[in-house]
C-alpha cells in the first residue's frame, strides 16, 4: 500500500513462499451477508465511526471561498492551517528559488498524503467483508496503473518514460511487484508475457481474463491460449482495454454489493447506478471526434463499453449507442429531449450544454453524499473515497490556479469547476 | 429411596405406566424449574446488556477519536445498557430468596409433590424468562440507539439530548419486565 520496495530479497525459499502465500491471502474475497443493525457493529462499527469522523474533516463551502480569495501560495498555506490539512501543510517549507508550480505540487502531495494515511488506516484495520470491499475500491487505480505502464512500454520504448509512469502511479492502487514491470521490453507478444508472468498473480487478473476470454472463439485456439492472446497485441487499442477493464470492475462491485445484501445493497445500488450512468454518458461524450465515433463501431465496440446495469440500461444505452455528432445540430439538446421524454437521469443536465460538465460534478457530489445516510452499511466507505477524490481534485485546481499569476476573469472561470461537498 | 429412581438404579417403569406421559414434565422436581428460571433471569439479562454495550462501545470509541468531546456524555448510553444487567441481578436475588432450602426427605415420589411446590416452581421459572427476555431485547434496543446517538453527537453538538429521550424510552422496556416479574413471583414460596 505504501509502495515500499519488497524487502524479502535475502529470505530463504520457504520464507519467500510463505510471504507469497500471505500476500495472496490478503486479497481473499470474503463472502456472505453482513449483519443488520444489531450485528454489523461487531466487526465494522469502529471503522465506520472513524470514517464518519473523517467526514467531518472535509472542507466546507466557506473554506473553499476563503481559499479561492488567496493570491499567493503562502497565503493559501496560511488559510489551510485552520482546516484539517493544517498539520500536513505546515511541514512543507518553500526553498528559496524554488519554482512556484513545484511548490504547489509539494503542497498538494502533502494534502494527498493525509488521504492516503486515512485510507491505509482503514484498510489495515479492516477484517472480513470490509477488507474485500476496500480492496475492490483499490482495484480501480490498480488497473489504471497497469494499463498506463503497458501503454508506456508499448507506445514509447524509452525506459525514462516507463520510470516516469511508475513514479506517477496512483498510490492507492499500489501493488508490491509493480517495479518488476521494468524488465519487460516492447515486443510483439508483450501483453502475453506480461499476463503470464505478472498480471495473473494480481487480484485484477480476473478482469483481464474477462477481457480476453470472449475473443477466443476458435476451438483450436482455445487449446493454445497464448496463441489466442497474441492476436491482441498489435490490434488492441489500449485505451479501450483500460475502459473495458474498468467496466468489468464496476460490474464486479455491483455483484459483490448484491451478495452482501441488506442495507449495503440498498445504498450501493444507488451509488453504483449513478456511476454506471455517468460512465455510459462519459464514454459517449468523449468518443465524439475520435475514431470510436464511426457509425460501424457504435453498436459493437462503443456499446460494449457501457456497463450492464444502471438506470440508463437498456433503453438509454440503445438511444446513446446510435449517436454521433451531426453537423449543425447540437446533439446534447436532442439527447436531453429524448431522455426527458422517457424520464431518465441527466435530462436536465443535457439541456444546458455549456454548463454540462459543472452540472455533472455537482450532481456527483450530491449523489455520493447520500452514501453517508443510514447506518450499518458499507456505502459510507465508498462515498468517503469518491468524495475525497473530488476534494483532492478541487485542491489541485486551486493550487495550480494560484501558483501562476492570472487575471480575475481567468481565475473566475477556472474556479467555476470547484465543487463544494455537503452543501445544500 | 431417592425420588424417581429404584434401588437398582433404574427409573421405576411401572410408575410411568400408572401416571402417563405427563410425568415427563409433571414429575420434574419444581425446584429444578425454579433454578433454571433464576439462571435464565440473570443469564439473558447479561446477554442483552453485553450486546448493547458492544454495539454502542464500538461506535463510541471510533467516533471519539475525531470528536473527543463526546466521550463523557455518551457514557450515559453505556450506563443504560448496564442498568439492564442490574435489573437482572436484582430479580435473580429476589427469586433466590423464594427458592427455599430444598431437600425435604419426605418428598420422594411424584405423588408427594404439592400444589404449593408446583406453583412456586413454575412461577419462578416463567418469572425468570419474563425478566430475561425483556432485558435481552431492551439491551439490544438501547445498544443500537446508543450507537446512532454517538455518531450523531460527534457531528452535531445538539443531537445528544434529543436522542437521549429515545434511549430513555428504550430502557423503560426492561423496567416493565422487572415489574411484571416481581408481581408474578410475589406469593410463590417453597415450603
Amino acid at each position: 500500500m505504501s509502495g515500499e520496495k519488497q524487502k524479502n530479497e535475502g529470505l530463504s525459499e520457504e520464507a519467500k513462499r510463505k510471504a507469497e502465500y500471505f500476500e495472496h491471502m490478503s486479497y481473499y474475497r470474503y463472502n456472505g451477508p453482513a449483519g443488520g443493525l444489531s450485528t454489523w457493529n461487531m466487526e465494522n462499527g469502529f471503522l465506520e465511526a472513524r470514517v464518519r469522523g473523517f467526514r467531518s474533516g472535509f472542507l466546507t463551502g466557506a473554506e473553499y471561498k476563503q481559499l479561492m480569495q488567496c493570491n499567493t501560495l503562502d497565503e493559501l498555506k496560511l488559510a489551510l492551517t485552520d482546516t484539517d490539512y493544517g498539520a500536513f501543510v505546515t511541514t512543507v517549507a518553500r526553498n528559496s528559488e524554488e519554482k512556484m508550480d513545484l511548490y504547489a505540487k509539494r503542497l498538494f502531495d502533502a494534502c494527498q498524503s493525509k488521504f492516503l494515511g486515512e485510507f491505509e488506516y482503514l484498510r489495515m484495520n479492516a477484517t472480513g467483508i470490509l477488507q474485500t470491499f476496500l480492496d475492490m475500491i483499490t482495484y480501480g487505480p490498480m488497473i489504471n496503473n497497469f494499463c498506463k505502464l503497458i501503454i508506456a512500454i508499448q507506445k514509447t520504448d524509452e525506459p525514462a518514460e516507463v520510470e516516469k509512469a511508475i513514479r506517477n502511479a496512483d498510490p492507492i492502487g499500489a501493488y508490491p511487484h509493480l517495479n518488476s514491470i521494468i524488465a519487460f521490453d516492447k515486443k510483439d507478444d508483450l501483453i502475453v508475457d506480461l499476463f503470464d508472468s505478472l498480471l495473473v498473480d494480481t487480484p485484477v487478473s480476473k478482469y483481464f481474463w474477462q477481457y480476453f476470454l470472449p475473443e477466443m472463439t476458435d476451438e483450436d485456439e482455445k487449446k493454445d491460449e497464448a496463441h489466442a492472446l497474441r492476436k491482441f497485441t498489435t490490434e488492441v487499442e489500449l485505451d479501450i482495454m483500460m475502459n473495458m477493464l474498468q467496466k468489468y470492475l464496476l460490474e464486479d462491485m455491483y455483484n459483490y454489493s448484491r451478495e452482501i445484501g441488506g442495507e449495503t445493497w440498498v445504498v450501493m445500488k444507488e451509488l453504483l447506478d449513478f456511476e454506471a450512468d455517468r460512465r455510459t454518458l462519459n464514454v459517449t461524450y468523449n468518443s465524439f471526434g475520435t475514431p470510436l465515433n464511426e457509425p460501424d463501431r457504435h453498436d459493437y465496440e462503443r456499446k460494449m463499453l457501457y456497463p450492464n446495469f444502471g438506470t440508463l440500461y437498456p433503453d438509454g444505452q440503445t438511444i446513446l449507442s446510435g449517436y454521433g455528432p451531426k453537423p449543425g445540430i447540437s446533439d446534447f439538446a436532442t439527447l436531453g429531449n429524448e431522455f426527458k421524454s422517457k424520464n431518465m437521469r441527466f435530462a436536465g443536465l443535457l439541456q444546458d450544454e455549456e454548463n454540462f460538465v459543472y452540472g455533472l460534478r455537482q450532481l456527483e457530489a450530491k449523489v455520493y453524499s447520500m452514501g453517508f445516510d443510514s447506518q450499518s452499511h458499507f456505502g459510507c466507505f465508498y462515498s468517503f473515497y469518491k468524495l475525497k477524490l473530488i476534494e483532492l481534485r478541487n485542491l489541485k485546481l486551486i493550487f495550480d490556479t494560484i501558483s501562476q499569476p492570472r487575471d480575475v476573469e481567468e481565475r473566475r472561470s477556472l474556479f467555476k469547476s470547484v465543487t463544494p461537498i455537503f452543501e445544500e | 429411596m431417592a425420588f424417581g429412581v429404584t434401588s437398582s438404579g433404574w427409573v421405576n417403569q411401572t410408575a410411568l405406566e400408572e401416571n402417563g406421559w405427563g410425568e415427563i414434565i409433571g414429575c420434574v422436581n419444581p425446584q429444578a424449574w425454579a433454578a433454571v428460571g433464576i439462571g435464565l433471569a440473570i443469564g439473558l439479562s447479561v446477554v442483552g446488556a453485553a450486546w448493547g454495550i458492544l454495539l454502542t462501545g464500538a461506535s463510541l470509541v471510533g467516533a471519539s477519536v475525531k470528536a473527543p468531546r463526546i466521550r463523557s456524555k455518551n457514557l450515559i448510553s453505556i450506563i443504560f445498557c448496564e442498568a439492564v444487567a442490574i435489573y437482572g441481578v436484582i430479580m435473580a436475588i429476589i427469586l433466590i430468596s423464594k427458592y427455599g432450602s430444598g431437600g425435604d426427605p419426605a418428598v420422594n415420589k411424584c405423588s408427594d409433590l404439592t400444589t404449593e411446590m408446583y406453583f412456586a416452581g413454575y412461577g419462578i421459572f416463567w418469572s425468570g424468562i419474563t425478566v430475561g427476555l425483556s432485558n435481552l431485547f431492551c439491551g439490544i434496543c438501547v445498544g443500537v440507539t446508543g450507537s446512532g446517538c454517538a455518531l450523531a453527537h460527534a457531528q452535531q453538538e445538539e443531537m445528544f439530548v434529543k436522542m437521549l429521550i429515545v434511549e430513555i424510552f428504550g430502557s423503560a422496556l426492561g423496567l416493565f419486565g422487572v415489574i411484571v416479574g416481581i408481581i408474578m413471583s410475589t406469593d410463590t414460596a417453597f415450603p
